[in-house]
């Protein structure tokens, strides 16, 4: 029975050790090799600080939790911006690190016979001698870590890591610092291995090197991709699998002659199987939202009473017949090696009007799009926003000075709702601060409340708001673009820089395309489009910047434009 | 007809590209295709030779149905398309990536030959034949896709876009050639954008506009336009 119990314990340690991987892993997107060498350290940290100080096995606990967590974040801090191959590679190198430390500083971790005596839990007056007495208080421990866990995930904060899980570069023009969000879910990853390996030093009263091998690491892994990544329930049914069934085998005869050795390749080739098979495990994340049953939505089934007014109420109403430069670029020049992307470009937004940059394939337009919005930096030039220069300025603050950009390829999360991919635009949400999340919980809901609204008020401006759960890769491609827009209006930005709005789109949509162009610039907005499409351009742009070579060859209204023989030449060739 | 494509709906997913586009070519005719960039201009040729398949419409070849048939079975039946993209063997010699371009025609004793044609056309080629590809230049490369296209001798060839990154001269040569190629007899189908050549080449013009032709007409007819900006 004692027995059956502390398997159950150990069961429960390792759904902390699931949820709180599964967090770095499946909502993060971090891939971490060193889980249960964070785990290994909060164990010594716990026991080390216990046993030194004297202290409640609980202090012992919440200071393994800081200090990890800690060096969590340092340690991933310089990684988080490269590729993903780094990161993996780095954190089996920690592991291994990590796992050899432990081992050699014997005079502080006993080597590899590791620490004996590490005190038990005390609580209250209770001190439980045996698993059962324990039991309570590791249900206790795993509803505290699914509280923290569904309280981050499914908040705001737990919506940008959705997007960043995605697509990150979508995640960063939406103005969010996506660097700042991995590490913070680093820490808080790495915070829960640390306190539950202080519950387990504390529990078994015992901690050792053994517990913080590689294989470890791939084995909470394991249970990550058998329950399913991003979805916490998954990880309670993966981690109990994968420590029960190996514990009901052991009782066939001879078994555990055969298992104990070939445990490694039995999760290793579960692993495999899963990742080919069943990526996303045996409990998907949408498990709950039923699919729609309408499938690929063509274009025609939007409401055609989708009128456009783009007024938007929240932000007091411009005077439509102001104009003005109000984005000024001067001088912008980029060179990739040798070849000169932009040379010396100039360009000015005004106010209210829509500006349109054409040019033949390879001029450069796109390059031009991506200095403006902070993507690239210019090797020369400045660029002005309401005069101020924002040259340097990186492209997640964008939005929060009021200039957003949509992408050739839309980008829009694919795996998110409709709505969701709406309130992920909202800018400056509290609710995306772990601090506010647990102790201002109230602000948060009250702010989601007008988030809600507003994202509603903009679906339905696109003629969205039926399908607002639908999930997005089910969305049509004309249906896609228009949730591009609506999120772009949603982050309130005054500045909308779109590029090849009309692109891809049915041809009996692109007139309705550049209806809602018109309309946003008459409703106050500024607008720049990147354009191949040249009934577009005539329709909708007040002025046109014709681009060659990366360097602004004529600007002036299309008709003019047009009219001359040398841009004919350039475009059309000799 | 040689090469006939009816009511062809082709997209990516959930991105639709072509909508209800019919093209036709006959033998030995030369055919230009224009347009925005966009346009799906690519993408129609990929959907004639095989690369993609359209979601609805058929590709008719020499009578044949050939609709979603893979492009390695067409080009032995003399449909030849040359990438936009790169599409050589950057470390083969010019000579290696032509034999491998003679793959297709199996082994032929004839294939002598056929090299022979392609240094006729090319005569750079036959000057470099024992260089790595890679270290031709830009136009050179291309003047290496377009030979080993030719290789098979096809009826029909179809181009994206050989001027790509050309200088005007060497997209002068590169049309000259075209014409030679089709005096041989081999129909083509040019998508260009550079318009006055592609205009300056071929008998008829395709202009394409958001997925969709939105003009079929004669060289004499679009050399008498006075402005081609209403077709992009």
């Amino acid at each position: 029975m004692e027995y059956l119990t502390h398997t159950l314990n150990l069961a429960f340690i390792f759904v902390i050790l699931t949820v709180s991987l599964n967090l770095i892993l499946g909502y993060g997107g971090m891939v971490s090799m060193a889980h249960a060498a964070f785990f290994c350290i909060g164990g010594y940290f716990s026991a080390i600080v216990t046993m030194h100080f004297g202290c409640n096995f609980l202090i012992g606990i919440a200071a393994a939790i800081l200090v990890t967590a800690a060096v969590g974040g340092a340690l991933a801090a310089p990684f988080i911006r490269v590729q993903e191959e780094y990161l993996v590679l780095f954190t089996i190198a920690f592991q291994m690190l990590v796992f050899h430390l432990m081992l050699s500083l014997y005079t502080i971790t006993g080597g590899d016979s590791g620490i004996f005596g590490v005190p038990g839990p005390k609580l209250l007056g209770l001190a439980p001698h045996n698993p059962s007495q324990f039991l309570p208080f590791m249900v206790v421990f795993v509803f505290l870590t699914y509280y923290v866990a569904l309280k981050i995930t499914k908040s705001p904060f737990g919506r940008v890591l959705k997007g960043i899980r995605e697509d990150e570069k979508s995640v960063i023009s939406l103005g969010k610092d996506v660097k700042k969000y991995k590490i913070i879910i680093f820490m808080v990853g790495t915070g829960i291995a640390a306190g539950v390996g202080g519950v387990f030093a504390h529990y078994t009263q015992f901690i050792s090197p053994s517990i913080g091998t590689l294989d470890e690491s791939i084995l909470i892994i394991a249970m990550v991709v058998l329950g399913g990544t991003a979805n916490l329930w998954g990880s309670a049914v993966g981690a109990f699998l994968l420590i029960i069934i190996p514990e009901i085998l052991n009782f066939l005869p001879g078994a555990s002659d055969l298992i104990v050795p070939l445990r490694g390749v039995i999760y290793g080739v579960l692993l495999i199987l899963f990742m080919r098979f069943r990526p996303e495990g045996l409990i998907p994340e949408y498990f709950h939202l039923k699919k729609s049953g309408q499938g690929k939505a063509a274009a025609g089934t939007l409401s055609p009473s989708a009128s456009v007014s783009t007024e938007d109420r929240s932000i007091p109403r411009k005077e439509p017949a102001r104009s003005g430069v109000i984005l000024e670029v001067k001088g912008i020049s980029k060179s990739f090696g040798g070849l000169k992307a932009v040379d010396d470009f100039s360009m000015g937004l005004e106010k209210s009007r829509v500006t349109a940059l054409v040019g033949p394939n390879g001029c450069g337009k796109t390059t031009a799009f991506n200095l403006v919005t902070g993507f690239l930096k210019p090797d020369q030039g400045r660029i002005q926003f309401q005069g101020k220069d924002i040259t340097n300025l990186p492209p997640y603050k964008m939005p929060h000075i009021g200039i957003v950009r949509s992408w050739q390829d839309v980008r829009n999360f694919q795996g998110m709702t409709v709505l969701d991919n709406v309130l992920i635009a909202n800018q400056d949400q509290s609710g995306e601060r772990l601090l506010n999340l647990f102790f201002m919980p109230w602000r948060i809901k009250k702010e989601e409340k007008k988030n809600l609204d507003k994202a509603m008020f903009y679906l339905k401006q696109v003629g969205l708001l039926t399908k607002r759960l639908e999930i997005t890769k089910n969305l049509s491609y004309a249906e896609q673009k228009l949730l591009a827009i609506a999120r772009l209006l949603t982050t309130g930005a005054e500045v909308l820089l779109l590029d090849e709005p009309s692109s891809g789109v049915d041809p009996n949509w692109v007139e309705r395309f550049m209806g809602i162009i018109r309309k946003l610039a008459e409703s106050g907005k500024t607008i720049c489009i990147v354009e191949h499409n040249l009934e577009v351009v005539r329709g909708v742009s007040d002025t046109v910047y014709f681009m060659a070579e990366g360097r602004m060859i004529a600007h002036g209204s299309a008709e003019e434009l047009m009219a001359d023989p040398k841009l004919g030449e350039i475009y059309f060739g000799v | 007809m040689l090469l006939e494509a009816k009511n062809l709906d082709v997209g990516y997913q959930e991105k639709q590209v072509i909508y209800n586009t019919s093209v036709h070519v006959d033998s030995g005719e030369f055919v230009a295709l224009i347009g925005h960039n966009g346009a799906g201009k690519t993408t129609l040729l990929k959907t004639l030779c095989g690369y993609l398949k359209p979601s609805a419409g058929t590709v008719i070849y020499k009578g044949e149905d050939i609709t979603a048939k893979s492009p390695a079975i067409n080009v032995k039946k003399g449909l030849s398309f040359v990438h936009q993209e790169k599409s050589l063997f950057p470390n083969l010699s010019v000579l290696e990536n032509l034999e491998l371009a003679g793959y297709a025609i199996g082994k032929t004793a004839d294939l002598k030959e056929r090299l022979n044609d392609a240094y006729h056309l090319f005569p750079v080629l036959r000057e470099r034949e024992k260089q790595r590809a890679e270290t031709l230049s830009g136009g050179q490369q291309k003047q290496l896709a377009v030979a080993m296209s030719m290789l098979v001798r096809p009826d029909l060839l179809l181009l994206d876009e050989p001027s790509l990154g050309l200088s005007p001269n060497i997209v002068r040569e590169m049309g000259k050639v075209l014409q030679q190629i089709q005096s041989m007899g081999t129909a083509i189908l040019l998508v260009e954008q550079n318009v006055k050549m592609a205009i300056s080449l071929a008998q008829r013009i395709y202009v394409m506009r958001t997925g969709q032709i939105i003009l079929d007409d004669t060289r004499e007819n679009m050399e008498k336009r006075t402005s081609l900006w209403d077709l992009f």
